[in-house]
């Protein structure tokens, strides 16, 4: 009996651990990849045939030497030097009465308030390196006290010790933190008598107040909150308490208010609380916090200035009327639903952008100029935060553009030059104040807005970003010259309606030398003549008319029509333009009536035949396809991938080295999961790539300790906000730099980034990823950064290609636009990383272009990107996690459009689906495609540094990671453990019966 | 029945136990699995097998059919588990990307509740559940 227990018993702990071997074994091959990533395992690994071979097979190399300990450890030196110096250059002073800041020496007895002290945003929740915790970051604190702060430790750790938690929605196992949003201030009871007395008679030369908004991936910041249904970008009552406790206790000399926020806060309320000075400083990453002591000491002088509007109600911009949480449903949702194969989260929202190319800066510029003319209806109520007539000063706190320094700085606008093609503007810059700084040099623009304009929808920014330059650090009276060249072509308007490309204007242009866009639309309007400005505070201004230069050019729907590619560029998303579809849908916002064409809600009503394209899977075999046979697979001829290095991509040794290869090694290129297979028919390496942007995240997010003897984590730069604020093309070049050697000495071919949307709205989750709500913006800071990290050898892939700008219901949200506000705006930024940078890989958004997903899109993917733009690289798309269902597993449909790549796809989802589709259905066109999609994936990793090493004695060798053979054999010893269980199980029960039986035979015969 | 339960021995119990349970698993998965895209038939079978094993047993005790009860929600805990990997790398990524991190202690708890029906059959297993 105690044997037929124990083997049950055996048989059961047996019977569950092989459960557990075969599932997990399954569940870890479905993410061998990641698995591999953590463990450090490459799947591939190089062996020379000649040792002979003296060639430098060094075809990209670190500006620090040798790849070793050494080298490394000064490189980590520099991204963080870099990350300090980004913060100490983009942080924005906003407010500094009476030179509160810098503090004096004997101004260092401070007390730190609000929660965000104890929980500072280092960054938001998304991609991107993960040194952004206190245990890997400097936080404020710590950066103070390193400055030679005293800081009211009560006070802090009271905030350390608290039970509050900022957080947004989620779950953190590991710390079980709240798994639903929370704001994250403390409640005025929190202060006790007890803490409030820590700052009576200490710590109190300065109230130091930092405010945090925590956004992120798949988090949009909220419209109304849950806490007070108010936007989460204005004060809260429990900020008000805290600075009015502050105010009223008259025990500090100043107090100074830090955002910690990669989203532009409401500030209207700095003069009621009494504040003296007010920092931005976005998320300053792992270091930047060192930068945000130095600017409160002095030891930096701040030269940020603003890349977002700061509106006084962050509401009122016409973006928020459909975008972000104004996002409708269709309204016959239930039709479409039932019509769709995709779930009702991705098939349910629309967001119609009537706010045409009024963004930010451009909307409330814009109006405010037609305002200043008395024209347009600018006066009008709609859109106004006050209910009463639109006025510019109850709108706007802070312009595009504007920050404070330390000095002061006298700009003369030397000279312009108007060439064919570019613009040479000269500003020589002087420090006039007392202290040494820099200055940046905003260069804008006014176009003209005429009858033409007005008669085919041609929209105008009163005052458009034409380019921006920095200068160097300027001691006292010192000056220096700048020379800008600034491309024409940001000039030219997309007319969709009339001549159905770029056109330049008729009229009177300007170029306007501004310290914000507002200071510089005021130059533009007194050249005009115009009276009545007012300055930033609301006060009257006059303009400086030497700040302008003002010429004239004649109509010219010729001089941009054709891309650099030679390709003509017209029309191609009249399909997103819901109009299009369902006439007099929409309005789009123009200046021509602000008060008749401000947005209103959308309704939309899918029918039959958007219907049809908006589920999706729009691939059939053509008619005329060829068979697979007539492609040449598997001949191998002997070249290795590394022979391809350099080669011209349209050199049609391409096509001899893509017959080597099977369909299926092909396909398993595209099944992208933070990097490629080993393809040993061709000697290509298995390949990592690293997810950014703020730092290089992924499955190869930190040092390899083998290899350089120390482990360390990538850097955690600046919030791409910060960034874009220096105004700093020498700091954004060497961002580049240092990211493409963080993947030299990391091995990767690729990282995702920069980021190149727009901040739409304030409230986008991820837009501390993002430079600007200005396109031209987008498109300067994306030039050199990529130029720089791909002279490493590291491929950039700028995300996410585009349209969607918010976080929530991305997956699916279907946008529509008219074509001027999206090549001007969602397209630009990427226009610049592509046309300009030469970026090698791009990776898509998980919206849809009016109906069709930007992966089934052939308008964006084969004629923008590649035939107007040039582009040559793989287009990825974004996270399709190995869909099996809904619009992300429309695989063929994608890759016909001329998506190259699946990201995330862990578990071979879109190879499977897309070879099994060719060989079933013998799809030569598919096949072609698929071919293109790997000569493009083979293409940027033939041209990145992971070919260092190899040269065409090279041969690549397959490897097993250790971790499968011992899954298998798990499953092999529980296996044998639990039949063997069972057998003794099963004798022991034959024998319990036999002697049961001889017991009752016995018995009989007794 | 009276006459039948005077038979059973502590064993008995907590296979009762377990498909007690594993009853409020079944409940719980069902409720919450539709409603978050997770119904995977695979785990709903192996409990409804587990619990209807565990009901058998309630009548006839039978070595193998304990251990049977003992794979079926073994299968259903670790199904789960591979079934929520998304979940949870997005709970320790920050991110709202391959599943659902807000689900994640749903998630837990259901597979808390098959866990205590795998230990009591395991335990059940080791002991008599009728006496001699």
């Amino acid at each position: 009996m105690k044997n037929k227990k124990l083997w049950t018993g055996l048989s059961s702990v047996f019977s569950f651990l092989l459960c557990f071997a075969i599932i997990g074994t399954n569940c870890a091959l479905g993410y061998a990849s990641t698995i591999n990533g953590a463990l450090g395992i490459t799947t591939s690994k190089l062996v020379s045939t000649d040792d002979g071979d003296t060639t430098d097979t060094q075809y990209y190399k670190s500006e620090y030497g040798e790849l070793n300990g050494d080298n490394l450890k000064k490189l980590i030196e520099d991204t963080h030097e870099q990350t300090i110096t980004e913060e100490e250059e983009g942080a924005v002073l906003l407010k500094n009465d009476n030179n509160a800041l810098p503090l004096a020496s004997d101004e260092l007895n401070v007390t730190l308030f609000g929660h965000a002290v104890a929980q500072p945003l280092f960054r938001n929740s998304s991609a991107g390196s993960g040194a952004s915790t206190t245990e890997e970051g400097i936080d404020l604190y710590h950066g103070l006290k390193n400055a030679g702060f005293s800081i009211n430790d009560t006070l802090f750790n009271a905030y350390l010790n608290s039970p509050t938690k900022r957080g947004v929605a989620g779950f953190n196992f590991a710390t079980q933190e709240t798994s639903t949003w929370s704001f994250g201030e403390e409640n005025i009871s929190f202060y006790t008598n007890d803490l409030r007395a820590s700052w009576e008679n200490d710590y109190n030369d300065v109230a130091i107040v930092m405010l945090a908004r925590q956004g992120g991936e798949g988090s949009e910041l909220y419209m109304e909150d849950p806490q007070e249904g108010i936007s989460q970008l204005a004060l809260h009552q429990e900020e008000k308490d805290l600075l009015k406790m502050i105010k009223d206790s008259g025990k500090f000399e100043k107090t100074i208010v830090l955002l910690n926020s990669g989203n532009p806060l409401e500030l209207g309320w700095l003069e009621e609380y009494g504040v003296d000075a007010c920092l931005w400083i976005g998320c300053p990453g792992e270091k930047g916090f060192v930068g945000v002591a130095n600017i409160l000491t002095g030891a930096a002088n701040p030269s940020g200035r603003l890349t977002d509007t700061y509106a006084v109600n962050s509401l009122s911009a016409p973006a928020n009327v459909n975008n972000s949480y104004n996002n409708q449903s269709w309204s016959n949702l239930e039709e479409v639903l039932a019509n769709t194969g995709d779930s009702e989260e991705e098939a349910s929202f629309y967001a119609v952008q009537a706010e045409g190319i009024y963004i930010g800066y451009k909307y409330y510029e814009t109006r405010y100029e037609d305002l200043i003319l008395g024209r347009y209806n600018a006066n009008g109520v709609a859109g106004a935060s006050s209910g009463n007539a639109w006025n510019y000063t109850e709108e706007v706190t802070y312009p595009f553009g504007y920050g404070l320094s330390y000095t002061t700085f006298d700009q003369v606008l030397d000279s312009v030059e108007v060439g064919e093609d570019t613009i040479q503007v000269k500003v020589t810059v002087t420090n006039t104040g007392a202290a040494a700084g820099k200055s940046a040099v905003q260069i804008y623009a006014q176009t003209p807005y005429g009858e033409y304009e007005q008669k085919n929808l041609v929209e105008k920014s009163a005052i458009q970003l034409l380019d921006f330059g920095k200068t160097g650090l300027l001691q006292p009276g010192e000056s220096e010259t700048l020379t800008i060249e600034c491309d024409k072509y940001l000039l030219a308007s997309y007319d969709y309606v009339g001549a159905k490309g770029y056109i330049l204007s008729e009229g009177d242009y300007f170029i306007s030398l501004g310290d914000n866009a507002h200071d510089a639309l005021n130059n533009v309007l007194s050249s005009k003549g115009a009276q009545g400005m007012v300055d930033v505070t609301g006060a009257a201004a006059s303009g400086n008319t030497e700040k302008t230069y003002t010429w004239t050019e004649k109509f010219d729907d010729q001089k941009y029509s054709t891309s650099e590619t030679g390709v003509k560029v017209t029309n191609q998303f009249d399909d997103a333009n819901i109009n299009n579809w369902i006439e007099g849908s929409v309005t789009y916002l123009s200046r021509s009536d602000w008060q008749g064409t401000y947005p209103v809600a959308v309704p939309v009503a899918l029918t039959e035949e958007m219907m049809k394209i908006y589920n999706g899977e729009l691939y059939e075999k053509p008619a005329d396809a060829p068979s697979v046979s007539d492609f040449t697979q598997g001949d191998n001829q002997g070249i290795p991938l590394v022979a391809m290095l350099g080669v011209d991509y349209q050199d049609s040794l391409w096509e001899t080295f893509l017959n080597q290869m099977t369909i299926e090694e092909m396909a398993s290129l595209i099944a992208d999961s933070f990097g490629t297979k080993e393809v040993t028919s061709i000697d290509k390496p298995a390949v990592s790539v690293g997810d950014g942007p703020d730092g290089i995240g992924g499955m190869v997010a930190a040092f390899d300790e083998a290899k350089y003897g120390f482990t360390a984590p990538t850097n955690c730069y600046t919030s791409e906000g910060i960034l874009a604020a220096t105004f700093n093309k020498d700091l954004m070049k060497r961002r580049g730099e240092l990211m493409g050697e963080e993947g030299l000495f990391l091995g990767i071919m690729e990282i995702w980034g920069p980021g190149a949307d727009l901040h739409r709205t304030p409230f986008g989750g991820r837009n501390f990823e993002y430079f600007s709500e200005d396109a031209n913006m987008n498109y300067l800071c994306e030039i050199p950064y990529v130029i720089a990290m791909q002279s490493k050898g590291v491929n950039a892939g700028p995300k996410h290609i585009t349209g969607n700008d918010q976080e929530n219901n991305r997956e699916g949200v279907a946008c529509f636009f008219n074509e001027q506000a999206f090549r001007e705006g969602s397209l630009r930024g990427f226009e610049g990383a592509v046309v300009k940078g030469d970026a090698h890989a791009l990776m898509q958004g998980f919206n849809r272009l009016g109906l069709i997903g930007c992966s089934s899109s052939t308008a964006l993917n084969n004629q923008v990107i590649r035939n107007e733009w040039g582009f040559i690289g793989h287009i990825e798309t974004d996270a399709t996690a190995g869909a099996t269902e809904g619009y992300k597993a429309h695989y063929t449909t994608n890759i016909t459009a001329g998506t190259d790549s699946y990201c995330l796809d862990f578990s071979g989802t879109s190879a499977m689906v897309i070879a099994e589709a060719i060989t079933s259905t013998d799809d030569g066109y598919l096949l072609s495609n698929l071919r293109r999609a790997a000569k493009n994936i083979l293409y940027v990793v033939a041209n990145s540094n992971v070919m260092n090493g190899y040269s065409t004695n090279s041969k690549v060798v397959s490897i097993t990671p250790w971790w499968q053979p011992t899954m298998y054999g798990f499953i092999a010893l529980f296996a044998v453990l639990d039949i063997l269980s069972l057998v003794m199980l099963t004798l022991s029960l034959i024998k319990g019966k036999n002697r049961r039986s001889d017991r009752r035979e016995g018995g009989q015969a007794a | 029945m009276k006459e039948m339960m005077n038979n059973k021995a502590v064993g008995f119990y907590f296979a009762v136990i377990a498909g007690l349970v594993a009853i409020i698993s079944i409940i719980r998965y069902v409720a919450w699995a539709p409603a978050h895209d997770g119904l995977n038939s695979l785990i709903l079978v192996a409990l409804i097998a587990g619990l209807v094993i565990d009901i058998v047993l309630f009548f006839y005790d039978n070595s193998y059919l304990i251990v049977a009860a003992t794979a079926c929600y073994s299968i259903a805990l670790f199904q789960l588990l591979a079934d929520s990997v998304g979940s949870f790398v997005d709970m320790f990524q920050g991110i709202v990307m391959f599943g659902d991190s807000t689900q994640v202690g749903t998630i837990i708890s259901i597979s808390c509740f098959i866990a205590v029906s795998i230990l009591a059959s395991i335990i059940a297993s080791f002991m008599k559940r009728v006496r001699d």
